[in-house]
């Protein structure tokens, strides 16, 4: 098994959205392959992040997760993000980045309140 | 280097015979022909024999009659072969007269070399001994390139791995020891020319012990002396055979430092890759040399060496223009402004990391004081870069007066519209010109601290979004500095550690900020010390003292 410092797993819900799994440290050496992972996640459907495992985020990897509401289908709305810890939550606050995410419990939790018809129609809470 | 030596010169030859005359008559025709004989009787005291003996004093061929008391001379040559100790030693049966084919072919089958038959005609002994020797010494030579060849392949490997420039010169003078030097000094400059590095390796006598390596440092002059025996001023390779003398002459050239190399004869080698570059040395003892093949592999090892130590430079050469750079868009210097007492401290990320886009400012402005602390996302030059960019356009529209909020929106619009994709966090504090109000704007950086002249210390949260995204920020938020009040920005450097909780090293902060000493230099350097021991980031921080 490869060891890495971030490990990247891409899953499609049973409705379509895409849930990119990320665990471990996203930092300036890791977020350019989160990049390219996004990069590959289809542009007109829903994205989810789970973020439950990621133990470590700097500056360059909160600009990642603001790419990755940049993609969402509806502009301005918010990225669904799925059990972030407490010291990212603490992060995206001190950077404002907060206002770009939607926190949920769980990924289901997630993807339903994206609401029917999400991959047209992507509505933020 | 002299001629490869002759595959045919005398050797010693164990002679194994239960016959003491068979054992006179063929000692005295090796002798006759050069040769030193060791003899035995039996299969026992041989094997014996060959155990008690060094491996350099070993017999070179065994002569070794089919027929002996206590076992067969078939069974002696497959203890023989069996044995790490002896499995090159070659065989060549002796037997008796009316001996079958297949004894024969059974001798060779089961390891022998060769196969004599008595009456044995001394010409036959002479020339079989002569065909084994040749082609033994010529296998074993063969192989011992190859073991060396892939020596230098390890040391080369070692020289490209090495960190710095003592790594390099120890993994030199380590390499030339495995390529059979008993002693070995490499000398090289090192990455920023600013000094010699030598190792000085001996070979141990202990066979499993590693060499022991000499470190020490001195001047360049040694260099120029070397290259005056060799290169001079032009670039390849060269090798020269020094006398004590001229050696010791050389060493001498560095008066900073006695190196405390042995004074003898030394044979040197030297490279030098491109015109202009310092040269690199590395000196043997003379007989590690002689020979051609070890000759080619020490002087590619040194060539090597200057390869190895080009890459570095290279690599230090960038690092240290990047810091440069990243210096030069940082100020010169603070103004000094009425009312307010201004430290700053800046701490460039760790010698062999990246570079990182860390800024801060202090201008005076129409509006009153602005002081400025920054971060753009990423370790690259790029980002360095903005960070300059991004610093420069912060004076130019401060100087225009604007209020914290609309300098915020306007630095996001021209990181939109000239860097698009990245994105950098900037805290903004406006002085007022009384000095007892402070308005803060502030895209996403760590909020500053405030500390009242009670001791007591809190962060001023109020902040909008980082920049780079086309985003509003929401308006400046006022606070009141009462006389003697301090303010504390930082970057993330200082407090964001893997594994460790920004919480509680913002805490931490704060914490120590409202017990530091009234001296804003002391605070500053013991903030830096408490905090950015395990950095590998940038750090920035910036303290204001209002009166």
């Amino acid at each position: 098994m490869p060891a890495y410092t971030l490990t990247i797993d891409v899953r499609t819900h049973s409705t379509g959205a895409t849930v990119v799994v990320l665990s471990g440290e996203l930092d300036h050496q890791t977020a350019p392959r989160l990049r390219r992972v996004l990069e590959r996640t289809p542009a007109g459907l829903p994205l989810v992040l789970d973020l439950t495992d990621l133990r470590f985020c700097d500056s360059v990897g909160i600009g990642e997760l603001v790419f990755a509401a940049r993609r969402t289908p509806v502009p301005e709305s918010a990225l669904p993000v799925v059990g972030a810890p407490a010291d990212l939550r603490h992060l995206l606050a001190l950077t404002g980045v907060e206002r770009l995410v939607a926190h949920h419990h769980d990924v289901d939790l997630a993807v339903a309140a994206l609401g029917p018809g999400a991959a047209e129609r992507h509505a933020g809470p | 280097m002299t001629a490869p030596v002759p595959d045919t010169g005398p050797a010693t030859v164990l002679v194994l015979d239960d016959n003491a005359t068979t054992r006179y008559i063929l000692g005295s025709w090796l002798r006759r022909a050069g040769h030193q004989v060791v003899e035995a009787v039996d299969g026992a005291q041989a094997l014996a024999l060959l155990t008690g003996t060094p491996a350099h004093e070993l017999p070179e061929i065994a002569l070794v009659d089919v027929r002996l008391p206590d076992m067969t001379g078939f069974e002696v040559c497959e203890r023989i072969k069996e044995r790490p100790h002896t499995t090159d030693l070659p065989v060549v049966h002796i037997s008796a007269t009316a001996i079958e084919a297949s004894d024969r072919t059974q001798g060779l089958h089961r390891g022998a070399d060769a196969y004599l038959t008595e009456p044995i005609d001394p010409a036959e002994l002479q020339a079989t001994v002569t065909a084994v020797l040749r082609y033994t010494r010529a296998r074993r030579r063969a192989e011992r390139l190859a073991d060396r060849v892939a020596a230098l392949h390890r040391s080369t490997l070692a020289l490209y791995g090495a960190a710095d420039a003592d790594a390099m010169v120890t993994a030199a003078a380590l390499g030339a020891i495995e390529l059979g030097a008993a002693q070995a000094s490499a000398i090289v400059l090192g990455p920023h020319r600013e000094n010699l590095h030598l190792a000085h390796c001996v070979l141990s006598g202990a066979a499993e012990s590693a060499p022991e390596v000499r470190l020490s440092t001195g001047s360049a002059a040694l260099l120029d002396a070397l290259a005056h025996h060799t290169l001079g001023d032009a670039t390849g390779t060269d090798t020269v055979r020094l006398t004590a003398a001229q050696w010791q002459d050389a060493l001498a050239t560095d008066f900073t430092q006695d190196h405390g190399l042995p004074v003898e004869p030394v044979t040197l080698l030297v490279a030098r890759t491109k015109p202009g570059r310092p040269l690199v040395a590395v000196a043997v003892d003379p007989s590690a040399a002689e020979d051609l093949d070890q000759h080619r592999l020490l002087s590619q090892l040194t060539q090597a060496t200057a390869l190895a130590l080009e890459a570095l430079r290279s690599q230090a050469e960038e690092h240290a223009l990047a810091l440069t750079l990243q210096r030069s868009f940082l100020p010169a210097r603070l103004p000094a402004t009425e009312g307010v007492d201004l430290a700053v401290r800046y701490e460039p990320a760790s010698d062999r990391s990246e570079i990182g886009g860390d800024f801060y400012e202090a201008i005076e402005t129409p509006a009153g004081l602005l002081l400025a602390i920054g971060d753009v996302a990423g370790h690259s030059l790029e980002a360095a870069m903005v960070m300059g960019e991004l610093r420069h356009a912060l004076r130019a529209y401060a100087i225009e007066g604007h209020d914290p909020r609309t300098l915020l929106q306007r630095l996001d619009a021209l990181l939109v519209q000239l860097r698009p994709g990245i994105t950098a966090t900037v805290c903004l504090v406006l002085v007022e010109p009384g000095r007892r109000r402070v308005r803060i704007a502030n895209a996403g950086h760590l909020p500053p601290l405030l500390r009242l002249p009670d001791g007591s210390a809190h962060f001023l949260t109020e902040h909008g979004i980082l920049l780079g995204l086309n985003l509003p920020q929401p308006p400046a938020a006022t606070h009141d500095t009462p006389p003697g009040s301090t303010l504390l920005l930082v970057t993330d450097g200082l407090v964001e550690v893997p594994g460790e909780n920004l919480e509680i090293g913002l805490a931490a902060l704060r914490e120590s900020f409202s017990r530091a000493p009234g001296d804003l230099d002391e605070t500053g350097g013991l903030l830096l010390e408490s905090f950015a021991k395990a950095q590998a980031d940038d750090v920035a921080l910036l303290l204001a003292r209002l009166h």
